[in-house]
């Protein structure tokens, strides 16, 4: 286990629907380092958000983890009941989601929902929670905090409430937060500010953070090492300057390529990745992207490539790394932007 | 707040004399009169009796004779049964008629709510079935079945429940399961179907995420909001249970007000119609007062404010 806080081995998830099993996650592995701040990119639907919902055994009927095993500080949390995952949760993990404005319950006061939180899970009465409370509000910059922790959710607005649920998120010092999408549903100021909480709250508590997006940018700005991930496996893991400046797996420079270049004057089309992502319910036999690959050989239908290590801490899931694999030199010059 | 309920407060007569207002001139113009019989009276008689109740005024004379007399309170009296006051009849057999709908209300939100939750909880497994195939006969089979089903087992073939009236805590087992089984069963729908919709609300999410045991999370996150569709329901339905049905009391002989509405239309007894029809409407304008307060109170983005 060494100093890996988080060690995902093998994991995979299902939802057992009425047409069959759709397998969401299938055999992911990786591990997160304490402190240490991952990202995690793949379009709708690569298991991006079931992977990290399994880790805190969040999935619900008629979704589950169907093998592997996640270790945290250690222990295994998949064999774990219910009961103690909720020690684990919230405590030991915490997680923030995409929307904040739906991710309060309306009916009570952030403050009141704050205190839940922090006495379900430290032997602390009703004031010293309440103080506990406002301090992590004022951590994550919410101006008057004492008179906001009587507020109730609507009087916030979206970012003022995505930080509220950072603070409630972090409020029991967990050693891992998981942040899904947190800033898809926040305007551009916004997002940048809430990103700029997450950097901060790593440096100030330690918390490692595993960062779910879509957006590149977001990676960009705030990651230290990213996974990408597709039809439910990771295809590339790398450094953050190596996935952007040296991607070497075509679906990542796919991704790449869909995206804008601010820093760049051509008049270039942004070439959207043809196709759309393969049928979990079925998954092809060979690579998951092999279907909208433009690389795509005959042994990529046939057979799932493995990992291959590039380097160290750099691998990725392309046949066109195998020794016996043609050798293709337009993708590192395509993917060498910048 | 004080500014709010006196708005409440005149909005609620506003509604009550424009419904005086409406049904007076429409009760007018049913064919027949309550002098209709299948004996016809003699016109020197039936003239009589036109003058004795004000009814040989012109109508906008009656009418205002009428509103006069409700200014004061005074609902008139009985054409068809002699000399009988409305506000008495109302004072006799509207407590009878509460006492049954309270103890059918307590019905309605004790098991009604739970059984709803339960079933939430239970989605899909045999608890849900169950609660589901009881709540469909609930809804289907009319009161009056559910009545004379009740007093013949447990009336008459077991002997465990008295025939009728109302003597003693056993009698008001039959009506009020009758008065109350339809608005348990929709209510208990309505709380799962709220309860299932409310779970799958982000802040559910949120509660599991920060590991908050599924009993909190149940009964103190998803309840309340799920309560909001069953309060305004259950504000209706309490001004309807309470003030009695007709079926219920006819099947156990209870004497309660349900009978007064169904018998003055019959009898076309003008006074008593009006009466039963604003005294209903009263009490329905404040259950809709009530259910706005409860709604302020339930759920803090609802202000009463104007």
């Amino acid at each position: 286990m060494s100093d890996n806080l988080l060690q995902v081995d093998h994991l995979r998830a299902s939802f057992f629907t009425h047409v069959g099993e759709v397998q969401a996650v299938r055999d992911v592995s990786f591990s997160l380092k304490k402190g240490e701040i991952l990202g995690l990119v793949g379009e709708s639907g690569s298991g991006k958000s079931v992977t990290c919902m399994s880790v805190m055994k969040l999935l619900s009927h008629p979704g589950r983890i169907t093998g592997g095993a996640v270790h945290f500080r250690g222990r295994d949390l998949v064999p774990l009941g219910e009961r103690e995952m909720q020690q684990v949760r919230g405590n030991e993990i915490s997680m923030v989601f995409q929307d904040p404005m739906t991710s309060l319950n309306p009916v009570y006061t952030v403050g009141s929902q704050m205190v839940e939180v922090i006495r379900q899970h430290r032997p602390l009465d009703r004031r010293q929670a309440k103080e506990a409370a406002i301090k992590m509000l004022s951590l994550v910059g919410i101006p008057s905090p004492e008179e906001r922790f009587h507020n109730y959710p609507h009087e916030f607005s979206g970012g003022m409430r995505q930080r509220a649920l950072i603070a409630m998120a972090l409020s029991c010092d967990p050693g891992l937060l998981i942040a899904d999408e947190p800033t898809t549903a926040l305007d551009v100021t916004i997002q940048a500010q809430v990103l700029e909480l997450i950097g901060e709250v790593r440096e100030r508590l330690g918390t490692s953070i595993i960062l779910i997006t879509h957006d590149l940018g977001v990676i960009a700005e705030s990651c230290e090492r990213v996974i990408v991930m597709y039809g439910g496996m990771i295809m590339e893991q790398a450094p953050v300057e190596k996935i952007f400046f040296d991607p070497r797996n075509p679906y990542t420079l796919g991704l790449l390529q869909s995206v804008p270049d601010p820093t760049k004057e051509t008049r270039e089309r942004l070439q959207p990745i043809p196709g759309s992502p393969p049928d979990l319910l079925n998954p092809p036999r060979g690579c998951p992207f092999s279907g909208r690959c433009r690389f795509a050989m005959h042994i990529c239908e046939q057979r799932l490539p493995p990992l291959y290590e590039v380097e160290e801490g750099h691998q990725s899931r392309c046949w066109l790394l195998d020794e016996a694999a043609p050798r293709v030199p337009e993708i590192r010059k395509e993917g060498a932007k910048g | 707040m004080l500014r709010y309920i006196l708005k409440r407060l005149l909005s609620m007569l506003l509604t009550l004399f424009l419904l005086a207002t409406a049904v007076f001139f429409l009760l007018r113009f049913i064919p027949g009169s309550p002098f209709t019989r299948e004996r016809t009276l003699s016109p020197e008689i039936e003239a009589l009796l036109r003058e004795k109740y004000n009814m040989d005024a012109p109508l906008w004379q009656q009418y205002l004779d009428y509103m006069g007399d409700l200014l004061h309170l005074d609902l008139g009296t009985s054409i068809q049964m002699l000399g009988v006051r409305v506000n008495d009849m109302i004072r006799n057999a509207f407590p009878v008629s509460a006492a049954l709908g309270f103890w059918a209300i307590l019905l309605v939100i004790v098991i009604g709510i739970p059984l709803g939750v339960l079933a939430a909880l239970k989605r899909g497994r045999w608890p849900d079935y169950l609660i589901s195939f009881l709540t469909t006969l609930g809804i289907a089979v009319p009161s009056f079945v559910i009545g004379s089903f009740i007093l013949y087992v447990f009336g008459e073939r077991l002997g465990w429940l008295p025939p009728g009236g109302l003597y003693g805590w056993r009698s008001y087992i039959g009506p009020v399961l009758a008065l109350g089984g339809f608005s348990m069963a929709f209510v208990t729908r309505l709380t799962r179907s709220s309860m299932l919709d409310v779970t799958s609300m982000d802040y559910i999410r949120t509660a599991r995420a920060n590991g908050l045991p599924r009993g909190r999370i149940v009964f103190r996150h998803a309840l309340k909001n799920a309560l909001i569709p069953v309060v305004t329901y259950l504000g209706s339905t309490f001004a309807a249970i309470i003030t009695g049905s007709f079926v219920v009391e006819k099947i156990f002989a209870v004497p309660g007000m349900g009978k007064y509405f169904v018998e003055s239309i019959n009898n076309r007894d003008y006074t008593v119609i009006m009466g039963t029809t604003l005294f209903f409407a009263a009490l329905y304008v404040v259950m809709v007062f009530l259910v706005d307060v409860a709604y302020a109170l339930i759920d803090p983005r609802i202000k009463l404010q104007d």
